[in-house]
């Protein structure tokens, strides 16, 4: 299912301080229905501020949030009522049971927990034993389910698949393009690119408490675009390659051997042209991931471009 | 037992509920059934004593009798500092506790308000306060019975009432500043602080002239000050203990309501 192009969630300038520490500055974003938005960024960067902040556990220093066009400051129960929230760092009442859990979160929301047998199933997740005596991994499954039990239009999902193994990250993805075939909102914050890249139509990437950039992960990827190895048979001078546009030199291991990135108004035509002036023993070329989009956001290099 | 955060909060403390209830009953009956021999053997000792130690521990004529050797123990001491330790710690464990713990998030994610919350964790820390307080009396009951003399009802009602109301106001500044702040060693320190603070008044100022005016700042004057077991329950101490229950609970969800959450 396509998204519709309703604004389920709208950030406008929100800024959240923290006496002198800034935790997030003039956030804007729009994620819209049916639209799995992920939001990136390394430890600090302001992603748990955001999610806080949407839904009325802090409030912001200045702008303003709108969950389907309600304030989470005063509508905040009519939010709630339609999110299915995981926040980080899972933790719950160790003395309780997983199905005493899920109980009192389907008194508390007044919602059938339609999903719960077949989320256990599919995450084998056993309600009978106490809280306190699973995993780490167990215990994100618990959040995961009653964050999904109660079949929310909104999943707010702060860092899902933190202590899940690889099997069950995959599990995670199946489930996330599930919620989405069925026209579900998601946003995620996520540290794992893989994950992101598998599930999310569009990411922002934060960084110090600002939004670097936003945009299709398609888009993004493309962005980075391409990492290249080139080997020449004889000495090649530095300058062949540094003064291209868009073309960085990333690494020299000597005069013949240079790894090389290209993006923005760099193209690989450019590249190749400049190259072969001189005779190529080997050429490799990859296509970026998210990752490195990321990296380069984090680093800043796209920022002060 | 989970279909609401009263209930579940009720549920979470009902083991240590039951053993602070037994320990009071224990003590209640206990002491019921010291009674008769303690109150001979110090009946003549406490005519000795200065007219200013009587005036703390009761006067002989008063000792003599179950509702005054009742009075000084365990109502002004034991039991009391026992409802202190209960109270304050329910106070503390239902906001703050549970913030710091992380799962406050989590519990605010569901379509609920923070008043919601506030308001069903306050009447949690009610019901809790009232079965240690009820064993305690229910205790000093079967020992009066076992030991063959009666106890007023009126007087033990009235002394019963009194230590919930005083257990109320700590617990209620507990669970106010643990609100208002999301800090359980504040939650705890401030209203240990005037429990103990109360508590040194309340033995000074029988032994010093010069402190009487003092004992109105301390809590325990509000307490027991007019001795409810025998005299019964002074209005207005009663109202004043209600004010230091009401008061922080009004500015705790004030506060409460406007703060940012600890993450």
């Amino acid at each position: 299912m396509q998204s519709s192009g309703n604004p389920v969630i709208k950030l406008e300038n929100l800024t959240k301080h923290y006496g002198e520490i800034v935790g997030i500055q003039d956030l804007s974003l729009e994620v819209t229905e049916g639209e799995v938005f992920g939001l990136l960024g390394p430890n600090g960067a302001g992603k748990t501020t955001t999610i806080r902040l949407i839904l009325d556990f802090i409030r912001p220093t200045s702008g303003k949030a709108a969950v389907f066009g309600l304030s989470p400051r005063s509508d905040g129960t009519d939010i709630r009522r339609r999110v299915g929230y995981l926040p980080g760092d899972f933790v719950t009442y160790d003395h309780m049971t997983g199905a005493t859990v899920t109980e009192y979160f389907t008194h508390l929301r007044g919602a059938d927990p339609v999903k719960l047998v077949a989320l256990c199933e599919r995450y084998k997740l056993d309600l009978s034993r106490k809280i306190g005596q699973l995993s780490k991994g167990n215990k994100q499954k618990i959040g995961l389910v009653q964050a999904f039990m109660n079949d929310p239009d909104l999943l707010i999902l702060d860092e899902p698949t933190a202590g899940l193994d690889p099997l069950l990250q995959y599990e995670f993805q199946k489930m996330i393009h599930e919620e989405k075939a069925q026209g579900k909102t998601i946003f995620m914050s996520s540290h794992v690119m893989s994950e992101v890249e598998a599930t999310c139509d569009r990411v922002g990437i934060i960084r110090e408490g600002k939004l670097v950039t936003i945009d299709t992960v398609s888009h993004l990827t493309e962005l980075s675009l391409w990492t290249a190895k080139i080997t020449f048979t004889q000495p090649v001078p530095y300058d062949t390659f540094n003064n291209l546009p868009g073309i960085t030199v990333t690494d020299k291991t000597d005069d013949r051997t240079y790894n090389l990135s290209i993006s923005g108004e760099g193209s690989m035509d450019t590249l190749i042209k400049s190259a072969s002036k001189h005779p190529i023993q080997t050429f490799e070329s990859q296509h970026a991931s998210l990752e490195d989009a990321f990296l380069k956001y984090y680093s800043g290099e796209e920022a002060e471009e | 037992m989970y279909s609401n955060i009263f209930l579940k909060t009720i549920r979470d403390g009902q083991r240590s509920t039951l053993l602070f209830s037994a320990g009071q009953l224990a003590i209640g009956a206990l002491l019921a059934l010291l009674f008769p021999d303690v109150a001979a053997s110090f009946a003549g000792m406490i005519e000795d004593l200065p007219e200013f130690i009587q005036a703390f521990i009761g006067t002989a004529a008063e000792f003599a009798t179950p509702e005054g050797f009742l009075t000084a123990d365990p109502y002004s001491a034991i039991s009391l500092v026992i409802m202190f330790a209960f109270s304050i710690n329910r106070g503390m464990g239902a906001i703050a506790a549970e913030e710091q713990s992380h799962t406050l998030d989590q519990l605010l994610g569901n379509p609920i308000t923070r008043t919601h919350v506030y308001f069903q964790k306050s009447l949690a820390l009610i019901a809790d306060c009232v079965l240690p307080v009820a064993a305690l009396a229910v205790g000093i009951l079967i020992g009066a019975l076992i030991m063959d003399y009666s106890v007023s009802l009126s007087g033990l009602f009235q002394m019963s009432l009194s230590l919930l109301l005083i257990s109320y106001a700590t617990g209620f500044l507990a669970l106010s500043i643990g609100a208002a702040t999301g800090s359980k060693s504040i939650a705890i320190g401030i209203p240990a602080a005037i429990a103990a603070i109360g508590y040194l008044i309340h033995i000074l100022v029988p032994l010093v002239d010069s402190l009487s005016s003092l004992k109105y700042i301390s809590i325990l004057h509000y307490y027991i000050g007019d001795k409810p077991f025998i005299n019964g329950i002074t209005p207005w101490h009663a109202l004043v203990l209600i004010g230091i229950a009401v008061v922080p609970f009004i500015i705790g969800l004030y506060r409460f309501n406007g703060r940012d959450l600890r993450g």
